[in-house]
């Protein structure tokens, strides 16, 4: 996640910052050519980082292009344009991981302890099932529930829980990988 | 919506930005500063003889201390204001002002007698005066905290610090109109420590209620 590629991608720091300068004197026609060159900018930069059909992603080229208009005073002429903007998408970036990381924070060691204790009391699969499935976060418990579980496919579970299909198979995606990480850990700490 | 529909909304009325942001956030800290002198006023009031104390050297002590405070905080607020401005390294400038005062409160204690350090030390307000402070310091906080949210910071508990500091350094301010306290000792301590709970509360809070 470096700077500098950021930087690379983006045209010419020159030709940004005058279109920066001419939108903070007032330029709309300025201020579109700028918005619009970002955000093919920040669509690949956000679609590279988080997986090239995240749900997250247009909400995010928005929320930054809403930042950058709204919060243009914080911007200081005789510096960098793209140092600036770079901050602000990783910032929207590292907000965004760290809001779906939180619902998904689930406590690793309890977890080990769970796992340990289920071994000794020899619980039913059924049971086992939804203990580690709980471990999950809702929106991706829901989705493998329903399309691994229940058998659904991605459009029906779409309708059951209101997830748009795209988010279905990333939730699904990231739940699978989810499971398989806290399954082998116990195991690999022995 | 679409994107290219938000950046057409966007870019119909675009107003020039004229003044820098450092103006709004200045304004800000005014009114709320300027609040908790109000409040200072309302509920305790200021000492009787301010009148007369404006001429003494520990009224200025304490201004000199709070007020030097404030610019240190100001300035990190400001900074920490920006997205592309991340290092901490200048919170270090908030120990300048402690570190002046100390030398003069050691130079204080050792010039007094051994039955006096305990006076000059707790004076008579000393397990009043931070919680004051904290509580004039609580308007400000608002309003610098309020126009932190809305400019770009991105190092939340390094900003909510500051604006923290910025608006403990403007209470003291105003709780220097009343307190009576006149020893280096007891500021250093006891002024310190109702600027800094601010800074705390702020650093503390800043990651939930600076997000954008």
């Amino acid at each position: 996640m470096s700077e500098s590629l950021f930087i690379a991608e983006l045209n010419t720091e020159a030709e940004l910052r005058a279109l920066m300068v001419a939108a903070l004197a007032g330029d709309g026609n300025a201020h579109h050519a700028l918005l619009s060159r970002l955000a093919v900018k920040l669509r690949s930069f956000f679609g590279r980082r988080l997986g090239r059909d995240a749900a997250d992603i247009e909400d995010l080229v928005q929320e930054v292009l809403i930042a950058v208009h709204t919060r243009r005073d914080t911007y200081d002429a005789t510096r960098p344009f793209t140092s600036w903007v770079y901050a602000i998408a990783h910032y929207k970036l590292a907000d965004c991981l760290r809001r779906s990381s939180r619902r998904e924070s689930v406590p690793l060691d309890d977890s080990m302890e769970l796992f340990g204790a289920d071994e000794s009391e020899q619980r039913s699969a059924q049971t086992d099932l939804a203990k580690i499935l709980a471990m999950l976060p809702e929106a991706q418990r829901l989705a493998i529930q329903l399309t691994r579980i229940d058998g659904l496919s991605t459009s029906e579970a779409s309708q059951r829980c209101g997830q748009s299909e795209s988010l279905i198979k990333v939730n699904v995606h990231r739940g699978m990988k989810r499971l398989m990480m806290l399954h082998a850990s116990p195991q690999g700490s022995g | 919506m679409q994107t290219s529909d938000l950046i057409k909304q966007l870019s119909t009325q675009v107003t020039p930005v004229r003044q820098s942001y450092s103006r709004r956030f200045l304004l800000a800290w005014m009114t709320g500063t300027a609040a908790s002198l109000l409040l200072l006023v309302l509920t305790i009031g200021v000492r009787g003889d301010l009148g007369e104390a404006v001429y003494t050297w520990p009224f200025w002590m304490k201004w000199l201390y709070t007020i030097g405070l404030g610019i240190v905080g100001m300035m990190l607020s400001l900074y920490f204001a920006r997205p592309d401005n991340r290092s901490a390294r200048g919170l270090w400038w908030l120990l300048v002002p402690v570190a002046l005062l100390s030398l003069l409160a050691v130079h204080e204690l050792q010039d007094a007698p051994p039955e006096a350090v305990h006076r000059i030390w707790m004076g008579h307000s000393a397990l009043m005066c931070p919680w004051n402070i904290f509580g004039i310091s609580i308007p400000a906080f608002i309003a610098v905290m309020w126009m932190m949210r809305k400019l770009a910071p991105t190092q939340l508990r390094l900003a909510g610090f500051a604006a923290g500091c910025l608006a403990g350094a403007s209470g003291a301010t105003v709780y220097a109109l009343l307190c009576n306290e006149s020893t280096a000792p007891f500021v250093v301590a006891w002024y310190s420590l109702g600027m800094l709970l601010p800074g705390l509360l702020g650093a503390l809070i800043g990651p939930k209620v600076l997000r954008w």
